[in-house]
This record gives C-alpha cells, sequence and structure tokens, in this order.
C-alpha cells in the first residue's frame, strides 16, 4: 500500500514537470505582456505532433527522439515568434479579454491546422532511446523516463532561475514584468523582449509537448486540457509566480495520480471510485486555495494597470424612444415566422438563446468588470437540469425551473469562490471551473449519459412546432432583456459599476462590493442558465459541448464583437456570431481555422466590439 | 566641403534649444489634459513647471516620453522630430525620465535597477556607479537592498540614480520632492543642482518654490493644461497676484 503510495507520488511528480513546463512559459510570457496566451496549450499539442514527424525524417533512434525534442521545440518557439509578431503586437493596448479571445482564434487556426496535416487519429511517439527501461522501488517498477521528468522539472526551475537572475535578458524581463512602462521610459526595447519571451515560452510548451510523447499519444484534444490543467496551475500558484507554478503543479498532479492510484475502494462498505474524484480533488484544491489565499499559494496582488486602455464608457442611458423601438424591433421579430421557413425558425430561435447568453455575460463584464471565462456553465447546467428534469417526467414549466435552480445553484457556489479574485486570474479560474463541470458530465454515464448525452427532450403540445417556440424563446428573452435593461439603471446597477470602476472608493461609500460581485455573477448565471434551458428543448438532445470551452469562448465572442458598453450590444454579437458560424460550418470543413481567423480579424480591427467602435467614431465625429 | 556642411549642421543643431514643444495637446482617452502648449528648453538650462495638481505638469512631461497618453503637437529634440518616436526610443535619444510616484523595480536590488537603466555612453561619458555613490552616498550602503524595503527619499534617489544611468542630455523630474522630509529635500535639490552644474539641461515639474529656487533657470506656470506665466523667480517675486492664482491652494 505505502509502496503503492509512493510510485504514484513519484509518477505525479513526473507529470508536474510537464505540466510545469507549459506553466512556465505561460507565466513568462503573461509576466510582461500582461497577455494570458490562450494557445499556450496549443503550443504543447503542436510539440507533441511536430516531435513525431521530427523523429520520423530523422530515422529514430537515440538522435532522433531527442532531435525531435530539440527540434519541435525550436519550431514551437519559431511559431511563438509569428503569433507575437503578426497578432500580438497589435493588440497590447487592448483590453485583456480582447486578448484572450484573440489568441483562443489562434487555438482554432491551430487545431485545423493540425487536423489537416496530421489527419484526427491520435498518433503514438516513440519511447525514448535508453529510458525504456525502470527501476525498482519496494518492489514496484517505476519507469526510467519518469525519473528523467522528475528531475528535469527543478532542474528547469534552476535554470530559469539562473536565467532570470543572473543574465542582462533576465533583468529586462524582471523589470518589464514589474512595470513595462517604466522599462520602456529608461530604453529598453519592449517589443524585442516581448518577441524573444514568447518565443522562449512557446519554445516550453513545445519540449513539455515532445516530452510527454513517451507517455501520452499525440491528439487533438491536447490543446484544451492542458491549458485548462494549466489555468489551474496558474491560479493555484499565484499567477507570474514560477515557483508557485511550480509548487502548484506538483500538489495538483500528486493528488491526481494518487486519486488514479487509489481505484475503487471499499470504504465502511461504500464502493468508492477514487478514479472518477480526481476532478472533484483539483476542484477542492482549487476552492481551498482561494478561500485561504485568493492570490495563489506565492502570489502577490497583481500590479496596478497603467495607462488609459481599460476606463469604461459610462453606460449611455437609453435614448429617447429606445423603448419604442425595442417594442417594433420585438413586433417585427415575432412577425418573422410569416415568412421563416423551419430551418430560419431554428436559427432564430438559437439567435434568441445566445442573445439572452452573451447579454447574461455582458452584465457581468461590462457592469460588473468581471469576465468568465466558463460561462458555458451556467448555460450547461441549465441545459441539463432541464433536461434530466424532462427525462423524468417533470411538466416544460418545471423542467426550465429545475435548470434555472441548478444553474442559479452552481453561480452562487463558483461565484463565491470566483468574486475573490479579479481580472485575468477571475478569467482563468472560471475556465477551470467549467472544464471541470465538463469533465463531469463526460464521464459521469449514469446520471448525465458521457459523452453521449441526453436525447428526447422536446418541448409538450402546444411549444412542439418550431414556429410556436420560436415565439416563446423570443418573448422570453425579450422579457428578461428589457427586465435587465431596467436594472442597468436602477441603483443595483449604478452600485455595481462603482464596484467595477474602483472597488476600493465603492467599498469605501460603504458598498459591500464582494456581496454586489457575488448577486451579479448569481444573476449573470440564472440568465445563462434560463438561455439553456431554452436551448436545450429547441434541439432535444444535448451533450456535454454545451459545457465545453468553445461553447464559453463563443458567448465572449458574441460580447466582445457586439461590445459590453452598451445593452444593444451583446444582442447585435448573438446575431452576427449566429448567422457568421451558420454559414461557416454549411460552407467548409475547417470552419474553425476560418472562425479563429475571422476572430482574429475582428479583434484586430473593432477593439472595442462592433457596436462600442462606431459610438467611438460617431462620438469622435461630433467632437470635430 | 561636406565636411564644412556637416560642421555647418552641427552648429546649427548646438544654436536650437535641446527641446522645441510646439502646440501640444495630450488626453487620456476622453479627457484632454493638456491644451495646445509651447514650450522650449535651452541646452543645459533648467525649467521649472509650477502648478497645482490636475494642472497638466505631470502629463506634459508623459507626452516627451510617450508614455500612457495620446498626445498631437510637435516635440523636437536635439533637431530631431520625436513625437511618432516609441518611448525607449526617446529614451535612448538621452531623455532621461524619473516619474512622480518614482516606479522603482520593487523585486529588483538598488545595483539591479540601475543595471536596468543603463545605456551607452553619451558625448564620451557614462556615469558610473561610484559616481552615482559620490552623488546619493546613502545609496551606497545600501546597493544590494530590494529597492521595495527603501524609504521614499532612498527611492527617490534610487529613481534619479536609475536615469542617470542612462546617460541623458536631458532630465524630466516629476515632482521629486513629494511626500519627502526636509532634510532628504535639501540633499536631492543639491544633488539637482550638482547635474545642472554638469550640463544636463532640466525640465522639473513642481509645486514646491523653495526645493527649485536654487537651481530653477526659468518657471513656467501651467493652470488647467495652459501656459499662465514665464518668467525667472525674480519676476514671480514681483508680482504676487500671480503665485496668488495659480499656486495657493
Amino acid at each position: 500500500m505505502l509502496a503503492s503510495l509512493l510510485i504514484q507520488t513519484l509518477n505525479g511528480l513526473a507529470s508536474a514537470s510537464l505540466l510545469f513546463l507549459v506553466a512556465l512559459g505561460l507565466s513568462l510570457i503573461f509576466g510582461v505582456t500582461r497577455i494570458v496566451n490562450f494557445a499556450h496549450g496549443s503550443f504543447y499539442m503542436l510539440g507533441a505532433y511536430m516531435a513525431v514527424s521530427i523523429n520520423v525524417w530523422l530515422g529514430g533512434g537515440i538522435l532522433g527522439f531527442w532531435g525531435a525534442v530539440a527540434g519541435a521545440a525550436l519550431a514551437v518557439a519559431a511559431i511563438g515568434l509569428v503569433m507575437e509578431l503578426t497578432i500580438l503586437r497589435r493588440i497590447y493596448r487592448a483590453p485583456e479579454l480582447l486578448q484572450l479571445v484573440a489568441t483562443f482564434g489562434v487555438v482554432l487556426l491551430i487545431k485545423d491546422a493540425t487536423l489537416f496535416i496530421w489527419g484526427p487519429e491520435d498518433i503514438l511517439g516513440a519511447r525514448a532511446p535508453g529510458l525504456t527501461g525502470s527501476i525498482s522501488i519496494f518492489g514496484k517498477r517505476l519507469p526510467l523516463y519518469d525519473v528523467f521528468l522528475i528531475l528535469l522539472g527543478p532542474a528547469m526551475l534552476a535554470a530559469i532561475w539562473w536565467l532570470l537572475r543572473r543574465t542582462a535578458w533576465g533583468l529586462r524581463v524582471r523589470a518589464a514584468t514589474e512595470d513595462r512602462g517604466m522599462a520602456a521610459a529608461l530604453g529598453i526595447d519592449q517589443a524585442r523582449l516581448f518577441t524573444s519571451v514568447l518565443a522562449l515560452g512557446a519554445g516550453l510548451a513545445g519540449l513539455a509537448g515532445a516530452l510527454a510523447l513517451p507517455r501520452e499519444p499525440a491528439s487533438l484534444g491536447m490543446d484544451l486540457s492542458i491549458i485548462a490543467d494549466v489555468f489551474v496551475v496558474t491560479v493555484v500558484g499565484g499567477l507570474g509566480s514560477i515557483p508557485g507554478a511550480y509548487l502548484a503543479a506538483v500538489i495538483i498532479s500528486v493528488i491526481k495520480a494518487w486519486c488514479i492510484g487509489l481505484g475503487t475502494v471499499n470504504v465502511f462498505g461504500t464502493v468508492v471510485s477514487f478514479t472518477k474524484l480526481t476532478l472533484v480533488a483539483e476542484f477542492l484544491v482549487l476552492a481551498t486555495v482561494l478561500v485561504l489565499r485568493p492570490h495563489g499559494l506565492l502570489g502577490s496582488e497583481p500590479p496596478a494597470q497603467r495607462g488609459a486602455a481599460h476606463v469604461h464608457a459610462p453606460l449611455p442611458e437609453p435614448a429617447r424612444g429606445f423603448w419604442m423601438a425595442a417594442g417594433l424591433g420585438l413586433v417585427a421579430m415575432l412577425a418573422l415566422p410569416l415568412f421563416a421557413d423551419r430551418y430560419a425558425l431554428v436559427l432564430l430561435t438559437d439567435i434568441a438563446v445566445f442573445a439572452l447568453l452573451a447579454s447574461s455575460l455582458a452584465i457581468l463584464m461590462g457592469w460588473a468588470g468581471m469576465a468568465s471565462f466558463g460561462h458555458a456553465a451556467y448555460f450547461g447546467a441549465g441545459a441539463y437540469g432541464a433536461a434530466l428534469a424532462a427525462l423524468a417526467g417533470a411538466p416544460f414549466a418545471v423542467s426550465v425551473a429545475s435548470g434555472l435552480i441548478l444553474a442559479t445553484g452552481l453561480a452562487a457556489l463558483i461565484g463565491r469562490l470566483a468574486v475573490r479574485t479579479s481580472g485575468i486570474s477571475l478569467a482563468m479560474l472560471t475556465l477551470a471551473f467549467a472544464q471541470i463541470l465538463w469533465a463531469i458530465a463526460f464521464q459521469w454515464d449514469g446520471v448525465t449519459g458521457g459523452s453521449n448525452g441526453l436525447v428526447g427532450v422536446w418541448p409538450p403540445g402546444p411549444l412542439a412546432s418550431k414556429t410556436t417556440y420560436f415565439l416563446f424563446a423570443m418573448l422570453t428573452a425579450a422579457v428578461t432583456l428589457g427586465l435587465l435593461w431596467r436594472l442597468a439603471h436602477s441603483p443595483f446597477g449604478y452600485a455595481l459599476r462603482a464596484t467595477r470602476d474602483n472597488p476600493r472608493r465603492a467599498e469605501a461609500s460603504g458598498f459591500d462590493t464582494l456581496a454586489l460581485r457575488w448577486s451579479a455573477f448569481i444573476l449573470s448565471g440564472a440568465i445563462a442558465g434560463l438561455a439553456g434551458a431554452i436551448f436545450v428543448f429547441s434541439k432535444g438532445s444535448l451533450s456535454p459541448d454545451v459545457l465545453a470551452i468553445p461553447r464559453s469562448v463563443d458567448a465572449l465572442v458574441m460580447v466582445l464583437l457586439g461590445g459590453f458598453e452598451t445593452l444593444a450590444g451583446p444582442i447585435v454579437g448573438a446575431l452576427v456570431f449566429t448567422l457568421l458560424a451558420d454559414w461557416l460550418t454549411r460552407t467548409t470543413d475547417y470552419w474553425q481555422a476560418v472562425l479563429g481567423a475571422a476572430i482574429i480579424t475582428l479583434t484586430l480591427i473593432f477593439p472595442h466590439g462592433i457596436v462600442g467602435t462606431f459610438e467611438r467614431w460617431r462620438a469622435r465625429g461630433d467632437r470635430q | 566641403m561636406s565636411r564644412s556642411a556637416s560642421t555647418d549642421a552641427a552648429a546649427e543643431r548646438a544654436a536650437r534649444p535641446l527641446l522645441e514643444i510646439d502646440g501640444l495637446s495630450a488626453s487620456y482617452g476622453r479627457a484632454t489634459v493638456v491644451h495646445d502648449l509651447d514650450l522650449t528648453v535651452a541646452r543645459g538650462e533648467a525649467l521649472v513647471l509650477l502648478g497645482r495638481n490636475g494642472a497638466g505638469k505631470s502629463t506634459t512631461l508623459k507626452s516627451v516620453m510617450g508614455l500612457e497618453v495620446e498626445r498631437r503637437g510637435r516635440i523636437v529634440f536635439d533637431g530631431q522630430g520625436i513625437d511618432d518616436w516609441p518611448t525607449h526610443r526617446i529614451a535612448a535619444a538621452g531623455i532621461g525620465y524619473v516619474p512622480e510616484d518614482r516606479r522603482i523595480f520593487a523585486g529588483l536590488t538598488v545595483t539591479e535597477n540601475m543595471a536596468v537603466g543603463r545605456l551607452p555612453p553619451r558625448d564620451g561619458h557614462a556615469w558610473s556607479e561610484a559616481e552615482i555613490w559620490e552623488l546619493f552616498p546613502p545609496l551606497a550602503a545600501i546597493r544590494e537592498r530590494r529597492a521595495g524595503y527603501l524609504s521614499g527619499g532612498e527611492q527617490q534617489m534610487l529613481a534619479i540614480a536609475r536615469t542617470l544611468m542612462g546617460n541623458p542630455r536631458l532630465l524630466l523630474l516629476d515632482e521629486p520632492s513629494e511626500g519627502l522630509a526636509p532634510v532628504i529635500l535639501e540633499r536631492i535639490a543639491e544633488a539637482v543642482g550638482m547635474l545642472k552644474s554638469r550640463g544636463i539641461a532640466l525640465v522639473v515639474s513642481e509645486q514646491n518654490l523653495a526645493f527649485v529656487r536654487d537651481f530653477a533657470d526659468r518657471l513656467l506656470i501651467i493652470e488647467t493644461g495652459a501656459k499662465r506665466f514665464t518668467g525667472t523667480i525674480a519676476d514671480l517675486a514681483a508680482d504676487p497676484s500671480i503665485a496668488e492664482r495659480y499656486l495657493a491652494v
């Protein structure tokens, strides 16, 4: 028992090294550029695929394996460099969420490029020549390759420490990490520094991907699964703390290894499957650390951003005739079924659902200044809650209410932890929680139907036709949005925005900022849940995809497309995005790549969203 | 021929002011803070910007550095238009900036902070650590200490020292006296006077007239982002109504 626990610990340490390499690159890049690079998991995936091909090209053997490791690291470093020069360089001054979304565009591009080059099948890599044996510890076997990886983590930690503490380049990185504006004022060329840091960070991720090959095959899912883990590690370790990242990687990997090692255990007559508890364990670690140390194990409060890039424009009062225009718009929408066919009706229902989802996210981002990168969690909870109730025989209204309640409860739970953080930590945290939920839905066959999902969730008689269901969805969305807009200019809305603009001053003015942020989180989650519940009855079925990262990012893209500085923004965003995505999926197999390219292009052209950018242009026109 | 042309050009450059600002407007987002400001600084001259909090002094200095502010207008340094240059290039051209809140790198030691500011020699001279210790003796004793643990006065000295390592011809000092004890102030004023005597031109933004008395050549009063008065300390003393109107709290 003890021996196997020891072996599992060592196994966890080996995994921790790889996780640390990826998190290290992410931390370095975030430190100087303040950009959380979503594509970092994609660099890891590319490293694995490239190592496979380079190894084959070099003819295998010792030269092939280690040549492939070095070659993959260098090639991915070059890709990181190109990404910095072509995309990141143009968005350093954009709001941080836009930066995250732009790098998610890169995720989509790389995923489809990988699919195009290497195909959809998993590819097994070669084992490391010379390290294929194992050593014996208390009668248990530990692969030599694991020993190599265990040593690699601390070695890399020491190497990076030396690089940062003992070289002129490291000094510049540390200075720019603390205050990049001041570093520039002292003559440091940020552009060159950022390019080099991007290359190094990407190279580390590529190296980790190549080194992961003897343990896991190269697959198209590697990118998002590692990035969620890396986000957890970064938040638990403390954003920007490199020793913290190693510590967190060790804690999380070892706990996971223990859970897997314990397997199914009989505890006092109850069979407990610890393998399935790995996700719960991760969740608990994350929750515990955040309650005890909101800035992570070794993190400190992040330095305040300088410059004018993050000033929120005041939310405009509804213009004269706004409610009249909104009413007319609604009437026009409700008249649409007269002209639309079945396909168009489904699409229109989607637009109503996503307008709700995007608006729910927009209140969180625009009013409360909190960006949830895992809003699919509440959308999905609403969908699963409603579907499970409906399949258990509950009437329609009760099913929708169940979805709403599940989503609200979940938002209350996650929100309680999440509102303690802010900015980019909050974004990473919400994504990590959503990913954990996704994994639970994916694995819990008995309840959620696992990867097959749930089928046969249809609305009752009067709502069964596409037309009536569309009318129901549109009316529900319109009423909810109308109430939200009223709320925007209520004392609650003002208090929230005060909290967003200056939390300390709001607190000094007597607002309970944590409670305000928490209520905004719960409200947002509830509306997302409502959207999810309506969504599932329109589709008739659901799969864990409703909870997955791409769904969360879709919602974000809608909000950013439309802009969250206005009330109509998210609706415009949902409309444009839904139509665009529908057209793309019907037009090309590589729609993810096209969507990725479109996201990148749009974020470069409309750094304030479509509606926000036009308003800015109009305001500029007014001034001249 | 070409030699005399280049000496002519050099002579012409030397005759022009070191810094010329022409029609500068600066804004943060929608708020314009500086309106159509003109000013010049001669080689080796010490110009003091006076004005209340929020008058636009700091923004003027940040505009020269191209730092964290949107600016319009012409800025010429040493004969070159620098208003569209990135910040690091402006620093490399010989303008040193010491910000109001000092912005020292708290996690770096004193000598590391200074190393970050090091640029190649200019006009045949590069500030050495030894010269810095001579200028600010208290820094020598704490050279290996993390800058985050320094007192306010020590941080101010370090901020100036760090910028000097870039061998500037023009030093922009933003409210160097803010929040410092009188005894420290005296020492820093003395050091600034010494820098001026070494031929470094200065633009010092201040609210404390006593601090700049010994080295100021010319005063310029800014109020709500526009120039209200220029002259010497004697000129200001001759007309108490000016100080009353623009400087009194």
